[in-house]
């Protein structure tokens, strides 16, 4: 109780202060999600600037002598097949599999929010045709489809530096119609609001209406959706890495460095090789899950509980 | 349904014609079979129509029931998928019975304790589940309990060269089982138990709950009895919807554990340009997604009258 009245004294001192704020204050009291934050903000600066301070930053450097060092002070988590810096990979693989993450989701959820609001606002056969399209790719299982999309890459020899930006670019193709069929329901309950039909009463124009009054009032969801999002895009990146048709050498990511060492001999002797990779993946997957998982109890007010 | 799967065969099948090479480039290309001969037997087999025209004989054949012909099996791909789902089934089933039998506990009780030390470590170990990368997981745990441990066998169904039968048999597939079930449960854990807290969690906070407690009902009462019974709703449809999908295989897990499930076989498919299996898997799963949303939609509507009035 005096907590919550102090809240309010708090809250009166500030005059008002906004939805945005009160969230914000609900965030930074669970612990749980600030931990997370916390460790995914180390996850990133350890990948971005982390390969400044490395002396083995240059990847095409290869150092056949010292291949399959097990850690020592010279590279602290040994090297790998080509006698390359773990570490050092480690950082450079977390900036491709992150950046994977975060363009596939900035991108499949602009497709997804824009289409979602659009087929929301309008309904009529623009939302009918744009349903049934949903249907379809949301019935496509994803990881068949983005290794069959990947054999067709590797067969037309596309440059592995480029087949990046296409992975960015498929996963968010496939990834938009759940998306846009969440929005499109946020959309249909917000439409019927009085505050919409005041809009309707001042004589606003459409894209007026969606930008300025219906997506603040989504955008909350399309935080935590984006959030949560990332993570998944990650796994499936580092999933289809592992496979070979993700992310291919000589660009690292955490994906096929597990897959570097899964052939029998690495596996079972130089653990140091495929270990980290993938305890990398699962720490920053956690974190980013953990993190969106306390953004949505404080952004959602449904999601109240006491 | 129908113009759902019509669209999605229509997708994969150009997806499938952009790969370069047929089965028979990748049989052959490498062996001294005459360029005629090839050429020949593409003719025969049909490969050199249009695209629209394969297209149309593949419909025409599968609306009859006939999913054409695997070439890396020598087998209709009905056959194929007939011999291997059933691998794929036992992995699925097994796990989600554990899975149910484990995260439906633990749901309720960390949404009747919302917050307290359980909850916390709970949602943690649940979001773990979540986030872990299947192909580390499964690599984890064969190194720990095969390789360091040697307790279980590493790869396979059923030990190589040994002719089992009977109860020895179903032993030796059991012992195999283990890793990859262990590995499937650990993966699907998370996202049901978060499912169960939640729903739980909404029941929670009902007025009718409220009722019950002041009426003066023991919390076991109210909990198990009133709050449990309005949850199982979503967690029944949540059930529902996964059912179809234990015939789909697990691509990487089957993968790495070198299990004979479907998942496996689709992946080595792809390498084998084996097309008519692709387009067969794949309208298989997407089937299989379709028949899950229709299972749960159906669950909704039993269980709760309010639905039914849509």
């Amino acid at each position: 109780m005096s907590k919550k009245s102090k809240n309010a004294i708090s809250a009166s001192q500030n005059i008002v202060e906004t939805p945005w704020r009160i969230s914000m204050r609900k965030l930074r009291r669970n612990k749980v999600a600030m931990v997370g934050l916390i460790f995914l903000i180390a996850m990133v600066l350890f990948c971005v600037i982390g390969p400044l301070f490395s002396p083995y930053s240059n990847i095409t450097e290869v150092d056949i002598v010292n291949a399959k060092q097990p850690p020592s002070s010279l590279h602290w988590l040994g090297t790998d097949t080509s006698g390359r810096d773990i570490l050092t990979r480690l950082m450079l693989g977390g900036r491709v599999s992150l950046m994977v993450g975060l363009i596939a989701t900035a991108l499949e959820i602009f497709i997804g929010a824009f289409l979602g609001c659009v087929s929301g606002y309008y309904g009529g056969a623009v939302d009918a045709v744009m349903m049934r399209i949903v249907d379809v790719v949301l019935s496509l299982p994803a990881l068949p489809i983005l290794i069959m999309i990947s054999a067709i890459f590797s067969d037309r020899h596309v440059d592995t530096g480029a087949r990046i930006y296409y992975l960015m670019l498929i996963l968010a193709c496939l990834g938009w119609a759940g998306i846009c069929r969440f929005f499109r329901g946020q959309v249909l309950t917000v439409r019927e609001t009085d505050y919409m039909a005041a809009t309707e009463a001042m004589g606003l124009h459409d894209m007026r209406k969606i930008f300025k009054h219906i997506m603040p009032n989504v955008f909350p969801l399309i935080i935590v959706t984006a959030t949560l999002e990332v993570g998944n895009m990650i796994l499936t990146e580092s999933a289809m890495s592992f496979l070979g048709v993700g992310v291919l050498p000589p660009y690292a990511s955490w994906g096929n460095m597990v897959q570097e060492g899964s052939n029998m001999v690495d596996f079972t002797l130089h653990p140091w090789m495929w270990m980290p990779a993938g305890f990398c993946i699962l720490a920053t997957v956690l974190c980013i899950n953990l993190f969106g998982d306390g953004l949505r109890d404080a952004l959602d007010p449904r999601m109240t509980v006491k | 349904m129908i113009p759902i799967l019509l669209g999605v065969s229509i997708i994969v099948f150009a997806l499938v014609a952009a790969i370069p090479g047929d089965v028979i480039d990748a049989q052959f290309g490498t062996s001294k079979l005459p360029a005629a001969k090839i050429a020949e037997l593409k003719n025969a087999l049909g490969f050199n129509q249009p695209v629209w025209q394969r297209y149309f004989t593949w419909l025409g054949n599968a609306l009859h029931g006939d999913f054409g012909y695997s070439f890396q099996y020598n087998e209709p791909v009905s056959a194929v998928i007939h011999s291997f789902i059933w691998n794929s089934f036992l992995l699925a089933i097994v796990s989600f019975g554990l899975e149910m039998a484990i995260a439906i506990p633990i749901g309720v009780l960390s949404a009747t304790k919302v917050h307290s030390v359980f909850d916390v470590i709970f949602t943690v170990v649940a979001f773990a589940g979540i986030s872990l990368p299947s192909f580390f997981l499964a690599l984890l745990l064969q190194k720990i309990f095969s390789v360091d441990l040697g307790w279980l066998p590493l790869e396979g169904m059923t030990s190589v060269g040994m002719n089992l039968t009977g109860g020895a048999y179903i032993g030796d597939v059991i012992q195999h089982m283990i890793l990859p079930v262990i590995c499937l449960t650990m993966m699907g854990i998370g996202g049901m138990m978060r499912y169960v807290r939640t729903s739980m969690l909404e029941v929670i906070n009902q007025d009718y709950i409220r009722t019950a407690r002041s009426k003066g009902l023991s919390e076991r009462v109210v909990i198990y009895k009133h709050a449990l019974k309005n949850a199982a709703i979503p967690i029944m449809t949540f059930i529902g919807n996964a059912i179809p999908g234990l015939f789909s295989g697990a691509l990487i897990t089957e993968t790495v554990f070198g299990w004979p499930g479907i998942g496996k076989i689709f992946l080595t498919s792809i390498t084998k340009r084996d097309y008519m299996f692709i387009m067969g898997y794949i309208m298989l799963v997407a089937l299989l997604i379709m028949l899950g949303n229709l299972i749960s939609d159906i669950l909704y509507s039993v269980a709760d009258p309010r639905i039914r009035l849509k």
